[in-house]
């Protein structure tokens, strides 16, 4: 039945996922600590220009690219998983978990280098947020690897298939909201940390 | 018996610990913000010293009203077993929670003992001995940080399940109790540095991060006596508002 009709026969319209209010509050709080990074920055421009052109922008380019080919996964997972092939959607999550593995892989390299070169938080201020900025979202990545490997076992086995479809198609979009954000942080601190103050 | 008989009562015990807290842990205890980690220890002495007295006051009486926060936590479980025995009656999460609950209360009164033996004869002990105390007293209360995270968070995800049409605790005020105990995480940064935002005392690690802490913890205190308050309105109507 087409959505007009349902809503015209006085079905309850169905309400946005309120993992938006979680994704709203964490992006806001990302916003306070780039409007913090840049209000430091305008202290000491040199130290944090000079800084910047010690990271690998090269390397922040890739895990963008690795990021956004596997939200795009995720996403044609989200589609296909309103569509009711849980087969495809499981795979397609397992495809999205693989490439962005790589992001994983990346940035432990990029922080090993930068650690045995004695590279630490306490270097400078730039440094303190380049640690503490792709930390947290670090942490967010693992935490979205989590929530990925869950989506990929697929709708509940053993529960009613009616109920154990329409919860894993709620979490499946909620899901894939959570990693789009994670995508999308990463593109606002390359942005920051890798760009602004390259050569 | 009314099952909810002594729930309203701990309930408030949330709105007098936090009342407490803002007056006793950070007014007079100088917590806001507190000293700041790129004081020499000579400089963080003298006004350790100068403020000896008020440090005091503030530390004994938060010891005890500490307590609160695992009475509350008992009236948070109360809210978590009724959606829980709507659902099959699963008590892990509600089980999550009040242990968290009981170890965030040693986050409360372990440091506040540490700052009280600061404050406690300042003038014959060493400035260093004074102010690594007062540093491993900030270190546990900052750093212990996942024993409230694994509590709150088992909170808001039990709360995102109760199937009631109008939900006992609104689905944002869940979503922003677990944003605001996932955020600690960028305390994780305070040990690393002196100064700066993520410093003990500094712009995010402090302002921000406390100021969230306490708005939470009212925004919680109000939903929680309210669902409460419903729970009881429930009992005894007879039938739940489904």
């Amino acid at each position: 039945m087409p959505a007009a009709e349902l809503a015209a026969a006085g079905a309850p319209r169905e309400r946005a996922p309120a993992i938006w209010i979680f994704i709203a509050l964490d992006c806001s709080s990302f916003g306070l600590f780039f409007v913090v990074f840049m209000a430091q920055r305008l202290g000491q421009p040199a130290l944090f220009d000079h800084s910047s052109q010690q990271l690998y922008t090269a390397l922040g380019f890739l895990n963008a690219c690795i990021l956004i080919t596997s939200s795009w996964l995720v996403a044609w997972a989200n589609v296909v998983g309103r569509q009711g092939d849980f087969a495809q959607a499981k795979k397609l999550i397992a495809w999205g978990m693989a490439v962005a593995a790589c992001f994983g892989l990346v940035k432990g390299y990029e922080y090993y280098e930068k650690l045995s070169s004695g590279v630490t938080v306490s270097t400078n201020e730039f440094f303190t947020f380049y640690y503490a900025l792709t930390g947290i979202h670090f942490v967010h990545y693992l935490v979205g690897m989590v929530i990925l490997g869950v989506l990929a076992q697929g709708p509940h086995p053993y529960a009613p298939p009616d109920q154990a479809h329409a919860s894993y198609r709620k979490w499946l979009e909620g899901g894939s909201l959570y990693w789009h954000m994670v995508d999308l942080l990463w593109i606002f601190i390359f942005s920051l940390l890798y760009l602004v103050g390259a050569r | 018996m009314n099952p909810y008989r002594y729930a309203k009562a701990l309930a408030w015990t949330g709105v007098f610990m936090l009342a407490g807290t803002i007056i006793f842990w950070a007014i007079l205890g100088q917590n806001v913000p507190p000293y700041s980690a790129e004081l020499s220890a000579d400089e963080f002495a003298a006004q350790i010293r100068e403020h000896a007295s008020l440090i005091r006051i503030g530390m004994i009486v938060q010891m005890p009203i500490s307590v609160m926060w695992f009475t509350w936590g008992v009236a948070i479980w109360v809210v978590m077993r009724a959606i829980e025995k709507e659902n099959g009656s699963n008590s892990i999460l509600s089980l999550l929670q009040l242990v968290g609950a009981a170890f965030t209360t040693i986050v409360f009164v372990l440091p506040c003992s540490v700052w009280l033996a600061v404050a406690y004869r300042p003038e014959v002990m060493e400035p260093k001995t004074l102010q690594i105390m007062y540093d491993f007293g900030w270190m546990f209360f900052d750093m212990a940080y996942s024993l409230t995270t694994m509590q709150l968070v088992a909170f808001g995800i039990c709360v995102l399940q109760d199937k009631r049409e109008r939900p006992l605790i609104p689905a944002w005020a869940a979503w922003f109790s677990m944003f605001v105990v996932v955020s600690f995480a960028v305390l994780t940064m305070m040990p690393l540095v002196f100064g700066g935002p993520f410093s003990r005392s500094g712009l995010i690690n402090y302002f921000v991060e406390f100021s969230l802490f306490f708005v939470m913890w009212l925004v919680l205190d109000i939903f929680i006596l309210k669902a409460i308050g419903r729970l009881e309105q429930e009992h005894y109507t007879g039938h739940a508002s489904r």
